[in-house]
């Protein structure tokens, strides 16, 4: 496995942060993801409606493994 | 999640206890059509296991998962109810796994499917809290599961 080191700062902040905190940037970044697979939808089914494109994506996400 | 850095997931593990008894309400509680749930006899199978019992939830109009791992026959289960750390959010109090206990399972479900991101989420526990409890718990179920060559690759930074 190779795994770049924290720098300092990042252990520091990491260690500092509160469970709502982490909660609240890992959901922001479930949102950015999710939006991105959302345009991406868009653009590769330009027919398909809002809600059609939001069937899709949570799909992906139901299957996805992270 | 919470002894690492923050991350994108798309599954959160929710290890549990639930008796038979209690199947009703769990499927009660995650109804269609907001919610996918196995059924009764599904999961009522699955907690009959010796090891290893799992099912899914998924929040169906976003996706998101929740991997549910029943603890019913599982020592570690029990070792870590007993160790839990508790969380008061808005939404009311979150239980959450000691460390040992999520570095144990990586390590063995690494072992397993040989998954790097097990040993991604292991090693930045290390980094961001390397003073660990209850080694003595890890050390005995390294022990017991075979896990010496995978603990042996972390480092270690000092506390």
């Amino acid at each position: 496995m190779h795994l770049e080191a924290l720098h300092p700062i990042q252990i520091q902040r990491f260690r500092e942060m509160s469970f709502a905190e982490k909660w609240s940037v890992a959901q922001a970044l479930w949102l950015m993801a999710r939006d991105a697979r959302l345009r991406a939808a868009h653009r590769a089914n330009p027919d398909l409606s809002e809600a059609e494109c939001q069937k899709i994506v949570a799909c992906e996400f139901a299957r996805a493994r992270t | 999640m919470h002894y690492g850095e923050p991350r994108l997931t798309l599954d959160i593990a929710i290890p549990l206890l639930v008796t038979p008894r209690e199947i009703p309400a769990l499927v009660a509680g995650f109804a269609d059509p907001g919610y996918y749930c196995p059924p009764a006899d599904v999961i009522a199978s699955e907690i009959a296991r010796d090891c290893r019992s799992h099912f899914n939830l998924i929040h169906i109009p976003s996706g998101l998962k929740a991997d549910l791992y029943p603890g019913n026959r599982d020592a570690t289960f029990a070792w870590a109810w007993e160790h839990r750390l508790t969380e008061n959010t808005p939404s009311g109090p979150v239980h959450i796994a000691p460390a040992e206990y999520i570095i144990l399972w990586k390590m063995i479900y690494y072992q397993e499917g040989k998954s790097e991101k097990h040993l991604r989420d292991i090693q930045r526990i290390l980094d961001i809290q390397p003073r660990l409890a209850y080694q003595d718990f890890l050390e005995e179920n390294i022990k017991a599961h075979s896990l010496q060559a995978i603990w042996a690759q972390f480092q270690r930074p000092s506390a």
